[in-house]
């Protein structure tokens, strides 16, 4: 029941009538320089098919010049592994250099520890074709570490890797022994390494050094904790990106505990050439040891000391998204049928997901496998069974489970690969992967032996069938720029030209300018000419590659074949590029750009009549000595501030993940670094990286908050209170850039043009992105050059919310965007004094909206005042985005939407969209009379709006506490998508229905079809007295240009169209409605944007027509067109509208205004006594406008007594 | 006392914000303290009173909805923050060690030529609040207030700059007046 009635003047008409005149903007600063080109044609066809691509599920065939799928594997045939030890624990390695996996074994009760060579070489190849033929394997002892010596019963977990980075696999053994009689509870004594020689004996034998202490100390030692079983307990691999193995080690303690180990070794510089290609280990400079460096899990729930509760995991990217995931079991596990195996997906910046998938499984776990047994280029699973702690009668069982690609990958029925037998298969005790047999297509085997009991050593042999994997990729290397490699230019699009044969399959192409790969599904060129041509949704790379996805026919019989490929790019070339928008503020419009090869950052303030640039941050940022920054970052939860220099380097040994203060110091060093720019002679290199997607927030002293006029008494008295105390609050301005920091620049508009304007105060590095700088210093240290993948990239939102104490402050929520998935927040109350001391800003939380099925977090956050119970709380509502690793529809990441307390950082509630959501988050009051809940105007958000990649949009009630529970809505919209399911401990499931207000395919008088929503939703009530949501569809440069699209109103309560305005269609070419709109008192404004042809070799710079309608709604469906005003370019970001002029930024490295701004230059505001700090009421009910923005006016009063 | 005298403050400060053409002050102070402090009270409520008013006139009919024919039995709207509330209540903003409280009443002015029949016709009314202090003290004051022209409640504009123009990423700027779009201008601050 809300509504709008402000009377537009006869004036306002007129100007609206005469504006609708269509008028180009031509800049001619930018009109030669952002002409787009396009590339020669770069073409792989024969071998290079073969050379330049990495192939998942995909093989080359010689014979035919082509890729192709892969026949497909996991035909598993058993075959005795021919050794007689009773080895228990064991870990393969190729110890010998020969190319054929061999493996270390030692005894349980016996000591010893021995390596035995792979010599399967001496026995004949079988018939390779008959799926059931069996290489005989040979592993003979060829040498002793520790000779045979009986024991009483000992762990002794052992692990296999080069750790010193020479090339050569090296031996890990630690020892348990027993602590308390008549328990499983087993402590560690000792834990050793040898390291391997590096040159075989006459014989072709592996030779080690002697042994030497493993554990860099004793608190090291005994991190290692309670061990109670064998099985797969430890695993090597590179935790933290500095390409030295280090080590998963689980044990007993806390129900179930897995402690990360970190390699210690000093890295040989430099190295020796050829640089091993990642994910290779580098060479150490001295012997390795590891060091306890963090868990990465516990309180598992598998019981208490002294039982076989230690897990059984593998910890490795199961789902395709980047991050590695946890699966485990234990062999005494499984009371909780939900416990017996779980999934717990890994999250973008580090950690697990805090809710687990159980996959059916009848318990008792030894050792759990993961790798892509089947050949499709999806890992699967395999896992062994205990006998004596749970489930007696069924050790010694083996299960396969195919993944199945989806989110849930392991849901399907597995197949039993072995059964119980008393007396020669009681159980399982360890096992390993390895390829024993080198069959053709090199599939990967499984040896899994009973060592303890009946020495029954089994290999499971992997055979191929004669079919064709499901479905398999190939990805091409990256597109020589040629003699473009030193222009300064970035890719917006490409074309290719694919030559392939179906043979009843099917055949999808992406294509991708960015590293790590952004894919973008290749679509049918709108000039019919067969190519497939795709638009990049983050134009700001330069690393060109195609992906090509093939499924075989229904059968799997025959397989789609690919024998060339021929690619070209357009590419802009500019100085400058802005992929993020506008602000303007106090006569000053500030704009973050970058360029391109270098990723060079730089923030500008330029007068807001745009003729005129104040400052270049990045100009203060270089020119500072390091020591006169104010780097931040926080612990790994995000709630404790920690200096970000090398000074403090110990104790940032925890957000870094680094192994040792040496190597956080390299770290911190090279990030506080000038480390962006091409590296030219005579051009200095700059400590500010590229500013792709972050529009900069401006912190001011507080003004009235967006709940203000409704707020009670006391809240009012609260606030301005706030605003009292922080009215000489200096003005900051906040954003993201690829140096791994989000920066606060200091700007005063009444003196623009001297300090500390221009200044940097602080800076601060989410803890999420500094875990991933490990990875991000080793790649740049190897390569050459700088390589950052893990960086804030989102734009801040700032709001004041209610602290803990009752007094307001101001939050600042930043996302990372292309360069994460977290969300970070916070205090920016105070962090520079009034005299110009650097306080600080204090860390509040951070998080992963979504945990391991978030996207990258390009979606703005909404804050809101919400009244929960009675209860006034500041919510931060966050959602992501579509992730890099499932780009395309079925989407299983970056539908979560997520509601946190601003103060705490405390989970309220999530909601999960049909897909990807690709709008940011709105929120408003309403007293509509068709909103459930009778909702009132009393300062308080009544609902949350958003949409996503699908054309789905979704309206919630957001004053809700559900502990992190599913937020349900019905009532808030009508149409049934994907229920959100919750596994619980008994291995059962819920799920919570989701509803959808709007669909483009759905809703009566739509598209009829799907396509994506993008940007900002706005939201106003017209004359109607209800709500109306305002947002156009197609406006992701990834969704086909062929595809028309609308721009709506759509009523908030019912979700019914009001108006549309449909994208005009010339050709083949369709207007998208990129960036959302903004909506005034009077009216409408959006953007009406067509592509630049791709691959045209024309210069066709795409073109917009930014369109003003009336708010209220025209004849029958249509808007009243207030003006249309051309572009000579496409603008794909933000409108930003402030005080009577719009401005928005294109790629080619310009800003352009619409209208006459209040003040054009910086300061006029604070200069002017006459700004009314309220807008044009609007708010109104079915009753008639209600209140009034004009005081009262008191004509008399009396005391009566 | 010292809580007391805190809240009493704000919304006298509450009343200057919200009721900005209000002149005048208090000035009948009593001998008696609780006699004072009951006439702090009573004008508290009506600056409650006069907030309410602002935020509740509707176009058209004004303030029919809150008067009554003649007088009679006049109504002291809840929305009016603390109105009624005894001490200890819900909504009193008194401390409780204070006794005290206040009760507004919405009247119509007897010129209005609406006035027999219940409507208001001139947006004017009276803003009659009584206020009760220690030792059963009490104190009401009359305000005679106007409304201006009834354009709804007005959003304050952004305040910080940022995507979305507000923190409710709703893209809503009601600030932004009309735009003139014939007024236009490119600027590369990178350079050509």
């Amino acid at each position: 029941m809300t509504r709008d009635r402000v009377a537009r003047s006869p004036l306002t008409r007129a100007v609206a009538a005469a504006a609708a005149v269509t008028l180009a903007i031509s800049p001619a600063t930018a009109s030669v320089t952002s002409c787009p080109q396009t590339s020669s044609p770069s073409a792989w066809s024969g071998s290079f098919l073969d050379t330049d691509t990495t192939k998942n599920g995909v093989v080359y065939d010689t014979g035919g010049a082509r890729l192709q799928l892969q026949n497909g594997a996991g035909q598993f045939r058993s075959q005795s592994l021919g050794i007689t030890d009773f080895t228990v624990y064991a870990a393969v390695g190729d110890f010998d250099h020969d190319g054929w996996d061999d493996f270390a074994g030692a005894g349980e009760t016996d000591a010893f520890l021995r390596i035995y060579r792979n010599r399967t070489f001496d026995n004949p190849a079988p018939d390779w074709n008959d799926v059931n033929a069996t290489r005989v394997p040979s592993f003979p002892v060829v040498r002793e570490l520790i000779g045979s010596n009986s024991t009483s019963v000992r762990r002794r977990p052992i692990a296999v890797g080069d750790f010193n980075g020479d090339g050569w696999a090296d031996v890990f053994l630690a020892e348990h022994r027993l602590a308390e009689t008549g328990t499983l509870k087993f402590m560690p004594n000792n834990a050793k390494l040898w390291l391997n020689q590096a040159s075989n004996d006459v014989d072709g034998n592996p030779q080690f050094a002697g042994s030497y202490n493993a554990m860099t100390d004793g608190t090291s030692l005994t991190a290692l904790g309670e061990q109670a079983w064998g099985g797969s307990t430890t695993q090597v691999l590179d935790f933290n990106g500095d390409r030295k193995l280090d080590l998963l080690y689980s044990s007993s303690d806390n129900g179930g505990t897995i402690r990360v180990f970190l390699n210690t070794c000093t890295l040989a510089s430099p190295q020796p050439t050829p640089v091993p290609a990642a994910p290779a280990p580098l060479l150490c400079s001295n012997a390795p040891t590891f060091t306890y460096a963090s868990v990465l899990i516990t309180s598992m729930g598998l019981g208490g000391s002294g039982t076989a509760r230690s897990p059984v995991f593998s910890y490795t990217d199961v789902d395709g998204d980047g991050f590695r995931d946890l699966i485990a079991s234990a062999p005494a596990c499984c009371d909780n049928a939900g416990d017996r195996l779980r999934l717990w997906k890994g999250q973008s910046g580090g950690g697990l997901s805090s809710t687990t998938q159980s996959i059916t499984f009848q318990g008792g776990g030894t050792a759990v496998f993961v790798h892509d047994f089947s050949n499709d280029g999806k890992p699967d699973l395999v896992v062994g069974t205990d006998n004596n702690n749970y489930n007696n009668g069924h050790g010694g069982e083996l299960f396969y489970w195919v993944n199945d690609g989806t989110a849930t990958p392991f849901a399907g029925a597995s197949t039993q690969l072995s059964a119980h037998n008393a007396t020669t298969l009681i159980d399982y005790d360890v096992g390993f992967l390895f390829n024993y047999d080198h069959d053709p297509n090199n599939t990967m085997d499984v040896m899994i032996a009973d060592g303890n009991h009946t020495g029954s050593f089994f290999i499971q042999a992997n055979r191929v069938a004669a079919s064709y994997v499901e479905c398999g990729d190939a990805a091409s290397g990256t597109i020589d720029l040629g003699t473009l490699s030193n222009s300064e230019l970035v890719v917006t699009a490409a074309r290719i030209h694919p030559t392939y044969t179906l043979n009843g399959g099917t055949i999808r192409f992406y294509l991708s300018n960015e590293t790590p790969e952004n894919w973008v599904l290749a679509t049918a060129c709108p000039d019919a000419s067969g190519d497939l041509c795709a638009s990049f949704p983050h134009p700001v790379g330069r690393t060109v590659r195609w992906k090509v996805e093939m499924c075989s026919n229904a059968s799997h019989t025959q397989t789609p074949v690919l024998s060339n490929v021929s690619a070209t790019f357009d590419y802009t070339r500019a100085r400058e590029h802005f992929r993020a928008g506008v602000i303007v503020n106090d006569g000053v419009a500030y704009l973050g750009g970058f360029r391109q090869p270098g990723d060079r950052g730089h923030l500008f303030a330029v007068n807001a009549g745009l003729s005129n640039t104040y400052w270049d941050a990045a100009t203060w940022i270089n020119n500072a000595s390091d020591s006169a920054r104010h780097i931040y970052t926080s612990n790994p939860a995000g709630t404790a501030r920690l200096d970000f220099d090398s000074d403090s380097a110990a104790g940032l040994l925890a957000t870094l993940e680094a192994a040792n203060v040496s190597q956080a110091k390299a770290v911190v060093d090279w990030v506080r670094s000038k480390r962006f720019g091409v590296g030219n002679d005579g051009i200095e290199k700059s400590r500010v990286g590229a500013i792709q997607n972050s529009t900069p927030a401006i912190l001011t002293k507080p003004g009235f908050p967006i709940w203000y006029v409704y707020a009670g008494a006391t809240d009012k008295l609260s606030h301005q209170a706030y605003q009292t105390a922080q009215q000489d609050r200096r003005s900051l301005v906040l954003f993201g850039s690829k140096d791994g920091m989000i920066h606060a620049i200091q700007t005063a508009p009444t003196t623009m043009t001297t300090a500390p304007s221009g200044a940097e105060a602080w800076a601060f590095v989410p803890p999420k992105v500094a875990s991933g700088m490990i990875a991000d210093f080793t790649n740049s240290l190897v390569s050459g050059a700088t390589e950052v993948a893990s960086f804030p990239d989102g734009s801040p939102t700032l709001a004041d919310y209610r602290k803990a104490d009752g007094t307001f402050g101001t939050a600042a929520l930043i996302g990372s965007g292309a360069g994460g998935k977290s969300l970070l927040a916070l205090d920016v109350t105070s962090t520079v004094t009034t005299s110009g001391a650097v306080v600080g800003p204090t860390p509040l939380w951070t998080t992963v909206p979504g945990e391991a099925d978030a996207g990258q977090a390009y979606a703005k956050p909404a804050v809101a005042r919400v009244l929960i119970g009675g209860a006034e709380k500041f919510i931060a509502i966050a959602a992501t985005g579509i992730a890099n690793e499932n780009p395309t529809a079925p989407f299983t990441k970056g539908r979560v939407v997520a509601a946190y307390e601003v103060a705490t950082g405390r989970l309220l509630w999530k909601f999960q969209a049909q897909c990807a959501v690709t709008s940011d988050v709105a929120t408003f009051e309403t007293d509509d009379d068709l909103e459930p809940g009778a909702p009132s105007f009393n300062g308080y958000a009544d609902r949350a709006v958003f949409a996503d990649a699908c054309g789905y949009v979704y309206k919630l009630d957001p004053a809700r506490d559900l502990a992190g529970g599913w937020n349900d809505n019905p009532g808030l919209g009508a149409i049934a998508v994907d229920g959100a399911v919750t596994s619980h401990p008994d291995g059962s499931s819920t799920t919570t229905d989701q509803f959808a207000l709007f669909s483009t395919r759905l809703t009566n008088h739509a598209l009829g079809a799907e396509s994506p929503i993008a940007g900002t939703l706005a939201v106003r009530s017209d004359a109607s007295t209800r709500v109306v949501l305002f947002f156009g569809t197609g406006g992701l440069e990834s969704h086909a240009v062929t595809r028309p699209n609308e721009f709506y109103a759509v009523y908030a309560d019912t979700g019914l169209i009001r108006s549309k305005m449909a994208g005009a269609c010339a050709g083949s070419m369709c207007e998208k409605f990129y960036g959302g709109a903004v909506v005034t008192t009077q009216q409408v404004i959006f953007t009406r944007t067509t592509d630049p042809a791709v691959g045209t070799t024309s210069c066709d710079t795409g073109s917009t027509k930014v369109a003003a309608v009336s708010l209220e709604p025209g004849a029958g469906e249509d808007f009243t067109v207030d003006f249309t005003q051309s572009v000579a370019s496409a603008v794909m970001g933000a409108l930003y509208g402030d005080a009577g002029a719009l401005y928005f930024a294109t790629l080619a490295g310009d800003v352009s205004r619409i209208g006459t701004p209040r003040s054009p230059d910086a300061g006029g505001d604070s200069a002017s006594t006459t700004i009314n700090p309220f807008g044009t009421g609007n708010e109104s009910s079915t009753t008639g406008t209600v209140g009034t923005n004009s005081p009262l006016t008191l004509l008399g009063w009396r005391q009566v007594y | 006392m010292l809580v007391a005298m805190i809240a009493l403050t704000g919304l006298v400060t509450l009343a200057s914000i919200t009721v900005m053409s209000i002149q005048g002050g208090i000035t009948a102070v009593g001998q008696d303290r609780s006699k004072s402090v009951a006439l702090y009270i009573a004008e508290s409520g009506a600056a409650a009173g006069a907030d309410y008013l602002r935020k509740n006139i509707i176009a058209g009919s004004y303030y029919s909805t809150l008067v009554e024919p003649n007088n009679v039995n006049p109504q002291k709207p809840t929305g009016i923050v603390g109105n009624g509330a005894r001490p200890g209540q819900a909504g009193n903003l008194f401390s409780t060690d204070m006794n005290a409280w206040y009760e507004v009443e919405i009247l119509n002015n007897v010129e209005d030529a609406g006035f027999a029949a219940g409507n208001d016709t001139d947006k004017i009314v009276i803003i009659r609040a009584t206020g009760h202090g220690p030792n059963g003290a009490t104190a009401q004051v009359d305000w005679h207030v106007q409304a201006d022209a009834v354009t709804g409640l007005g959003r304050p504009c952004p305040s910080y700059g940022q995507k979305g123009m507000a923190e409710d990423g709703a893209g809503r700027n009601d600030c932004l007046t009309t735009v003139i779009s014939t007024d236009v201008a490119t600027y590369s601050p990178g350079g050509p």
